[in-house]
């Protein structure tokens, strides 16, 4: 596989052995609840160009997720982190990973976003929540990063990208003998990472694939898929004053585009669940709305 | 992935009438008609042009009821954007708990927008992912979860 780290093949081959050698010598090292030795693994998946293993996944997933966490922290009321995690866990179950334990995190930021990890973290923020109306809306955030993680976007993205810099800065920085920073040095290969997926976004495709498998994933579970259309109008509304904010929106899907995209998928479900709406709204306004 | 699913589901209508607490004002994104009830096929009221503005009175699915000063009718869901934000309900979400302001507001879920900055000076919060696991629901809280909302799977493969 082409790479635009180095231009041999046998230099790569001799970071990885040279990084293998010091971490053996440590094998079990745990720094910031993090095992050396699996981070040593993804960073050689990653040098060497091969896919990402389920547990490789799931160890670089959760380092992004308390990267994430760190910068945006959770939200203290574990009624609605309950509520998050009913509403993303029977969504989850429609899907094929159904018999994981993903976690849904409502985290405190007055931007609307939402963010997922290949492990299976998946967040909300307050201010994303704050513009939502019922539980069909959350249930629509929530299944576009359901289906991120379903449809192995983080994990293309990062085998695609092939953050050999990243790896480059550990070993470096192994070689080195600071083998005593190796939780810093994780970070670090973790930040690059995180900047692709966080920072720039996923590709257009697939934001519009994740969005299309977020209203079967809806209308499977029982939820009123036309409510992902709303949740993106309602972004939409505030879209043009907050664009003004950074340039970044000009390089990212639009709210409208993806309603004219995700409206192809909905005029072809035909039909969907019947549902109480009221029960639904009772419990969205007293979880939310209590005293309000 | 089996999504036969999605073809064979039953023929129960969506009919998720949301009331919106006050009319919106919105603007048409293309031409289109108005349609005297929400369907395809119900007679047409008006053509309405691109840029009308509409106040929304309610939703059924896929269908917007709105009236304009000259007619009163149903549109498709997609045919418009709405113009001006509902006032933000934050105090009302998170009653007591502060809010991290990033100063650089992102607009969509599943857009991202963190800046390197804050991606590079980030120290992983471990114990914070330990806190929020514990959060996770087991299958018999789900599935009471369903229950209680009336949830009925759409699934009929």
């Amino acid at each position: 596989m082409k790479s635009t780290f180095t231009s041999s093949r046998f230099k790569r081959q001799l970071i990885v052995v040279s990084i293998a050698a010091l971490l053996n010598a440590c094998a079990g090292l745990e720094i910031a609840g993090v095992n050396v030795s699996d981070t040593y693994q993804s960073a050689k998946t990653l040098v060497s160009g091969s896919k990402l293993t389920p547990a490789e996944t799931k160890t670089i997933g959760d380092e992004l997720g308390a990267q994430l966490l760190a910068i945006y922290p959770p939200v203290n009321n574990e009624e609605q982190q309950r509520y998050l995690n009913r509403i993303g866990g029977w969504l989850q179950r429609q899907g094929n990973n159904h018999n994981e334990q993903w976690r849904f995190v409502i985290v405190n930021s007055e931007g609307m976003n939402a963010f997922s990890t290949p492990s299976g973290l998946i967040m909300v923020t307050t201010g994303l929540l704050a513009v939502l109306d019922s539980e069909h809306e959350i249930a629509a955030v929530l299944a576009h990063e359901i289906a991120h993680v379903e449809l192995s976007h983080h994990v293309q993205n990062i085998e695609r990208s092939q953050k050999l810099a990243s790896v480059a800065g550990l070993a470096d920085a192994v070689l080195s003998g600071s083998a005593g920073n190796a939780g810093s040095m994780l970070s670090a290969g973790v930040v690059d990472i995180s900047k692709d997926l966080y920072g720039k976004g996923m590709e257009r495709d697939d934001e519009l694939a994740a969005d299309a498998q977020a209203v079967q994933l809806m209308n499977k579970a029982g939820y009123d898929p036309y409510a992902f259309v709303t949740m993106l109008q309602k972004i939409e509304a505030r879209y043009a004053e907050q664009s003004k904010l950074s340039g970044f929106f000009l390089t990212h899907p639009k709210p409208r585009d993806r309603i004219d995209s995700v409206a192809e998928t909905l005029d072809g479900l035909h039909s969907a669940a019947q549902f109480s709406d009221s029960n639904l709204q009772q419990r969205y306004t007293r979880i939310f709305h209590a005293g309000g | 992935m089996n999504r036969s699913w999605i073809y064979g589901l039953a023929t129960v209508a969506v009919m998720a009438s949301v009331s919106a607490s006050a009319a919106q004002s919105a603007a048409l994104v293309i031409n289109t008609p108005l349609r005297q009830s929400p369907d395809n096929t119900a007679a047409v009221v008006a053509n309405l042009n691109k840029d009308a503005v509409v106040s929304v009175l309610d939703r059924s699915g896929g269908w917007y009821s709105v009236e304009t000063a000259q007619a009163k009718g149903w549109l498709r869901i997609v045919a418009l954007r709405f113009v001006g934000a509902a006032p933000v309900k934050t105090a009302q979400v998170l009653p007591g708990t502060g809010s991290h302001n990033d100063g650089n507001i992102t607009v969509a879920t599943g857009i991202r927008g963190l800046s390197d900055q804050d991606l590079a000076s980030a120290k992983p919060d471990h114990a914070a992912l330990a806190a929020v696991s514990a959060y996770s629901v087991d299958n018999e809280e789900v599935n009471e979860f369903v229950r209680e909302g009336g949830l009925t799977p759409g699934a009929t493969p």
